[in-house]
């Protein structure tokens, strides 16, 4: 505590650097700096303009060591800072070294390493060093490097710029998009826009209702509004029904597991951001207690996990508004919910996904990863579980959130969207649907979230697998009802069968509720068919509806749904032809020297498809693993060689990735990966038609 | 930096029991007192020293609702020492300790060396769990214990170090295969000798082999 006030105190402290950029001999500049208002990015600011750094650079400070001796320690955060400024003696300078980092400056490294450029413009000049020496992979790409530096520099990066990102969408843009009443015309375009730029800061609020699936197709301007209104009395309504039952005193287990969770996790959520600073009764940290304790209590099947609060509180911060977050929540955790289930499925595949990925793309640094034992990624788990917001920078991940929501086909709510799990309220008009089912001795044992008073839900999912002999059975006797609400069960049976689990464990919940909510079983019924339907959702999702993230030439195909082609034996020698034609990064796979392990095969696992990439959200697998790629060389030649030494780094990272640098490669790859989806459907459709041709 | 041996540490214990400023203060000497929750698992290293040796600590700091089971089982893989954590403020952290217990033994190496720790302690206008309950909890289960504060730095230190101190002691006493590395304990360059197993390339001398000791 005191270390604060000592800071405090200071005035400005004279600082002397010294840039180094391993060839010319280094540059000094004096400055001074304002402790009390200097963090470690507005220093970095300094730093990259007093030596007019464009590219990536690292900041060291001289210190002492244990033994006293004065060594360069790496200054990494503002925590680095005040360190730096709390051990200087008075009235000496603060020596600082700037490294610049050649391999980056200036050009994308990775762009070289993977010069793909577009199936459609191939590069002759990037393919045939490749193809024709026989030069190490490291060689090759120091040669590559050298003839295509200023190539590069000079067309490729603009050019990649050009069709990859553009400017955020302005206020003109916006209503471009929406006709005369407000209606929003062109969604897909809409989509495409933010996906390439983002969002003013301004326009969040009305953009993000949009992108998240908000309002059903077709709503005027004035309709949204009122259909806001609307949703936000329903919230309110439900948000007082529990917050009575709290001051009543009539405190549920559940309601008391959940609000112990939520009271602690909001407390201790983005409190650095001046909206949920200062003390704790800030009405925006009660705002999002709120928030996520009414859909914990309305979502039984869901309830609450860490993580959510990370998800919910950027809605807040843009909405400005309990309701309206709510809301927005609402829509976000429709495709989300997957990731907070028990079960870790959606998890396993994303980490699955991730790692085909990275072998697909960089069959070196997965072999790197696979040698040194480091594949497990396990630092990626948060990446994955809140899609990156907390990687960045606040500001950084709103845009990031906004850019991977847009990147999504939509997928508006039918009516309108559902605000609870279950009849909270009787509405009473759903129909249809049988309510089976339901040993409802299963659903304390199952969801120790809603029964348990457990600080935490130790037993989740292991007592589903538990119970094996009592929940397959139910499951099997069930599964008919399910596969006559999804149509995609042939998929993937063992993930079927879990889901069927939990379904059942839902609905057994559903059975206990009913006895709380009377005459809501119809209305139950009806909404235990959403999680599956949901789910189909994803395996529904067809090429066609991500073509919209392609170039508008691409866009012309419009009547392509790749459930045409799931039928087709994915090993099938065909496709993968297809993917060493049209990915010119299999030129490069098949250049690796023999003693590299297995590119053959990575090249040959085909990748999954859009509609399964990523377990729903295949740009964010592209993202993740664009981080991991642009680390590769720092990575390999630090000779990291642990698992360890690897989160270590990328912890380091946090808040300090270059969003803008990531944003761009990530598109670029997740475009031509459609593209070669595109053309892997075409082939299939081909071979299809051959087939039927020779019957 | 050189080190004679490289420890690694997973930290476990209720949700908001002060995990993360544990390690916060250990390895950066400072208590944060707004800091973000912690989602999977986050990481931080620090030297120390034991008899003269230096050790690196590879400290995995988890978070405590857990919902991915199959990730759990991956932090727990290759850890030499657990500080168990509780906070004296809230007796339901206390009472969980029997299930993280259950889970540490069962997904760790038997030798896992387990310190219980008593948090916040500073706050002893606010205590529900008695100091002697700890202790108690503690020998009944074969766990080293301290009450300890992450805001005080209060025995925060010794935490980390009686830990190490009673791995090292296994190591000397044979009881830990250091040449395995599932016991997470890895030889660092000062002690590896050419082509064992877990050395550093670039080893200098045979001194390992003498402290290779016993299998168990």
């Amino acid at each position: 505590m005191t270390d604060v006030f000592a800071l405090h105190q200071m005035d400005a402290v004279k600082v002397r650097v010294k840039k180094c950029d391993g060839q010319n001999t280094a540059v000094y500049k004096k400055f001074s700096i304002d402790p009390r208002i200097t963090s470690f990015e507005v220093l970095r600011k300094l730093l990259s303009k007093a030596f007019n750094i464009r590219g990536e650079f690292s900041i060291s400070y001289l210190a002492r060591d244990e033994a006293g001796k004065p060594t360069y320690t790496s200054l990494l955060s503002d925590w680095d800072l005040d360190a730096a400024l709390l051990g200087l003696s008075p009235d000496s300078h603060l020596r600082l070294k700037v490294d610049l980092q050649p391999v980056e400056e200036g050009y994308n490294d990775w762009d070289i390493i993977c010069p793909v450029d577009l199936p459609d413009e191939p590069s002759s000049a990037m393919r045939s060093p490749s193809s024709s020496h026989p030069l190490s992979f490291r060689d090759k790409f120091i040669s590559i490097s050298k003839t295509m530096d200023m190539v590069t520099k000079a067309l490729n990066l603009s050019e990649v710029e050009r069709r990859y990102a553009k400017p955020p969408m302005t206020d003109v843009e916006y209503r471009n998009f929406l006709d005369s009443d407000g209606r929003l015309v062109r969604p897909l375009e809409f989509r495409r826009s933010v996906f390439l730029g983002g969002v003013d800061h301004n326009l969040r609020k009305y953009v993000w209702r949009l992108i998240l699936n908000v309002f059903p197709d077709g709503l005027a301007g004035q309709e949204r509004l009122d259909y806001m209104k609307a949703k936000s009395t329903e919230y309110y309504r439900i948000r007082d029904s529990w917050k009575a039952r709290f001051s009543n005193g009539e405190m549920t287990h559940q309601l008391q597991f959940i609000t112990n969770l939520v009271r602690k996790d909001v407390l201790r959520t983005d409190r650095t951001q001046k909206f949920y600073a200062g003390s704790d009764e800030n009405k925006n940290v009660l705002a999002l207690f709120n928030v996520l304790t009414t859909y914990a209590m309305t979502h039984p099947s869901v309830s609450y996990c860490q993580g959510m609060s990370d998800l919910a509180s950027p809605l807040l911060v843009v909405m400005k508004d309990e309701a309206h977050a709510y809301i927005c929540f609402c829509g976000l955790m429709k495709r989300m919910k997957r990731n907070f289930r028990s079960d870790g499925l959606s998890l396993t595949l994303k980490f699955d996904h991730l790692k085909k990925i990275i072998a697909y793309y960089d069959p070196e640094f997965h072999s790197y990863l696979v040698q040194n034992d480091c594949d497990e990624l396990l630092f990626c788990y948060r990446w994955l579980l809140v899609e990156l917001k907390r990687e960045f920078a606040f500001e950084d991940a709103l845009h990031i959130l906004e850019v991977i929501w847009s990147s999504l086909p939509p997928d508006p709510p039918a009516h309108e969207l559902e605000l609870t799990e279950m009849g909270f309220f009787d509405e009473g008009d759903d129909s249809g649907l049988h309510f089976t089912r339901g040993d409802p001795r299963t659903t304390t044992s199952s969801k120790s979230s809603s029964g348990h008073s457990s600080g935490r839900p130790s037993k989740r999912g292991s007592v589903i697998s538990g119970e094996g002999d009592d929940q397959s059975h139910s499951s099997s006797e069930d599964s008919n009802d399910y596969v006559l609400m999804s149509d995609s069960l042939t998929d993937n049976l063992e993930k079927q069968l879990v889901y069927l689990e939990i379904s059942t464990a839902d609905a057994s919940q559903r059975c206990r509720n009913a006895s709380e909510v009377s005459s809501s079983s119809a209305d139950s019924q009806c909404r235990l068919a959403r999680p599956s339907s949901a789910y189909s959702m994803d395996n529904t999702l067809t090429d066609s509806k991500v073509e919209f993230l392609l170039p508008p030439s691409n866009i012309s195909r419009t009547n392509s749904d790749l459930s045409d082609i799931s039928s087709l034996p994915s090993a099938d020698a065909s496709p993968t032809a297809v993917v060493r034609r049209r990915w010119p990064q299999s030129v490069m796979d098949s250049g690796v020297d023999a003693s590299a392990p297995s590119p053959s095969e990575s090249s040959k696992s085909q990748l999954p498809r859009p509609q399964e990439l990523g377990d729903g959200n295949p740009f964010l697998i592209f993202l993740c693993a664009t981080i991991l790629l642009q680390q590769r060389d720092c990575i390999m030649s630090n000779q990291m060689q642990q698992h360890f030494e690897l989160a270590m780094h990328f912890d380091k990272l946090i808040k300090r990735h270059n969003l803008h640098k990531i944003l761009l490669q990530a598109r670029r790859l997740f475009t031509d990966y459609l593209k070669t989806q595109q053309s892997l459907q075409d082939e299939a459709e081909s071979h299809a038609e051959d087939g039927a041709h020779n019957f | 930096m050189s080190y004679a041996y490289l420890f690694k540490y997973i930290i476990i214990g209720d949700t908001g029991v002060g995990k993360s400023c544990l390690l916060l203060q250990f390895t950066d000497k400072r208590f944060q007192p707004v800091h973000d929750l912690t989602i999977g698992v986050e990481f931080g290293a620090r030297m120390i020293t034991i008899a003269g040796k230096q050790i690196k600590l590879q400290i995995w700091d988890t978070a405590g609702q857990e919902s991915f089971r199959s990730i759990t089982r991956s932090y727990y893989r290759g850890a030499a020492g657990a500080l168990l954590v509780y906070d004296i403020t809230r007796r339901d952290t206390f009472e969980h300790l029997t299930n993280w217990l259950e889970d540490a033994r069962q997904h760790s190496s038997s030798n896992m060396v387990i310190m219980l720790i008593g948090n916040k302690c500073d706050l002893e206008s606010r205590r529900e769990v008695k100091r002697e309950e700890g202790e108690a909890f503690a020998r009944e289960h074969g766990m080293i214990f301290m009450e300890a504060s992450a805001k005080t730095a209060q025995n925060v230190e010794e935490a980390f170090i009686n830990t190490a101190k009673e791995i090292y002691d296994k190591i000397q006493e044979g009881v830990f295969d250091i040449q395995n590395e599932a016991n997470g304990i890895k030889l660092g360059p000062e002690h590896a000798a050419p082509g064992v197993g877990g050395g550093v390339a670039g080893a200098r001398g045979p001194g390992a082999s003498s402290q290779a000791g016993g299998c168990c």
